[in-house]
């Protein structure tokens, strides 16, 4: 989803620094992009040293110019049922998907790294509010991210930072192929069973809800976690 | 790791009470169920780095069948 949104942006030609763990695909999608002179990108481990990233985003700012959006979409799911949870594989987990979010957004609301408006959009999940048995960690780590913008959007909302997320349902990502290959079941096609308009959901889909949280034109939304899931969870 | 060694984290992670060992029949357990099924792929990606699917599993009939999955992997 991260990368759906990085072509949507690249295509209204919006200047984006891409950050991932591997150089590979960040160079994978600077081919794919419509306009890569103005896609920019580091590598970087969102699962470690976590302490260190509100100085990465000043050291970002500085190269590449104050930030005016930030979408978190680092996020990793391992299967873990409770028999085999382990305390540093949790936390590890937790750092791509909630610490890194929280001292990212520290980094950039600061006045020298960003924009006199700043507009932060998480990717969530609908896990959040349903779980799935053997995401234990995945589930608790989006439920946190979901108060992490709830009282976020409350700190920030004065100093003209935005702060919203998006929830989605089952998507056809890398990362929900691999959850098929170790689920008895097929997760996607059972997805496609329990939304009203029995299709898979497209990363596309979700960016384009990013685009919107992103832009002027979502003013009056702030502090939401949206559900988009093609009414998955309508039950 | 050991085969022996792996077959105590399988005991322990799908929280097994009963006495098992390679010709225990996996439907024979109460603890196995799909949720175990998730486990012990954990368990093969987490001790012997090998990232098998739920497919390799419900090819496995016994314990035993479970432990040969990972036969390339183990210690001597």
């Amino acid at each position: 989803m991260g990368r759906a949104s990085v072509l949507r942006l690249n295509e209204q030609g919006v200047r984006v620094v891409g950050i991932a763990r591997r150089g590979n695909k960040l160079e994978e999608l600077k081919a794919d992009c419509l306009y890569s002179d103005k896609f920019y990108y580091e590598t970087r481990d969102l699962s470690s040293n976590i302490e260190e990233l509100p100085d990465f985003v000043k050291f970002l700012a500085e190269k590449y110019g104050k930030f005016s959006g930030y979408v978190h979409a680092a996020g990793v799911l391992n299967p873990c049922p409770l028999g085999i949870f382990d305390y540093a594989d949790a936390l590890k987990d937790f750092n791509t998907n909630l610490f890194s979010a929280v001292m990212l957004t520290k980094g950039i609301s600061i006045k020298k790294c960003r924009q006199d408006k700043l507009n932060i959009v998480y990717i969530s999940s609908i896990a959040a509010k349903t779980g799935n048995p053997g995401a234990l960690t995945y589930g608790m780590s989006k439920a946190a991210l979901n108060m992490a913008v709830v009282t976020l959007a409350q700190e920030l909302g004065s100093q003209k930072v935005r702060l919203n997320s998006v929830m989605p349902g089952g998507v056809d990502t890398d990362m929900a192929e691999r959850y098929n290959e170790v689920l008895p079941y097929n997760y996607l096609e059972k997805v496609k069973q329990n939304n009203v308009f029995h299709e898979i959901c497209k990363p596309e889909d979700i960016a384009d809800v990013v685009m919107f949280l992103l832009s002027s034109r979502s003013y009056w939304i702030q502090g939401q976690n949206i559900i988009v899931d093609g009414g998955e969870t309508l039950g | 790791m050991k085969k022996e060694e792996f077959l105590e984290k399988f005991i322990d992670a799908v929280q097994i009470e009963e006495d098992v060992n390679e010709h225990t029949d996996l439907s024979s357990l109460d603890e196995w169920d799909s949720l175990a099924s998730v486990t012990v792929l954990a368990l093969f990606n987490k001790y012997l780095g090998l990232k098998l699917t739920a497919q390799d599993i419900k090819s496995c009939m016994t314990v035993g069948d479970i432990l040969n999955l990972g036969r390339e992997k183990y210690a001597e």
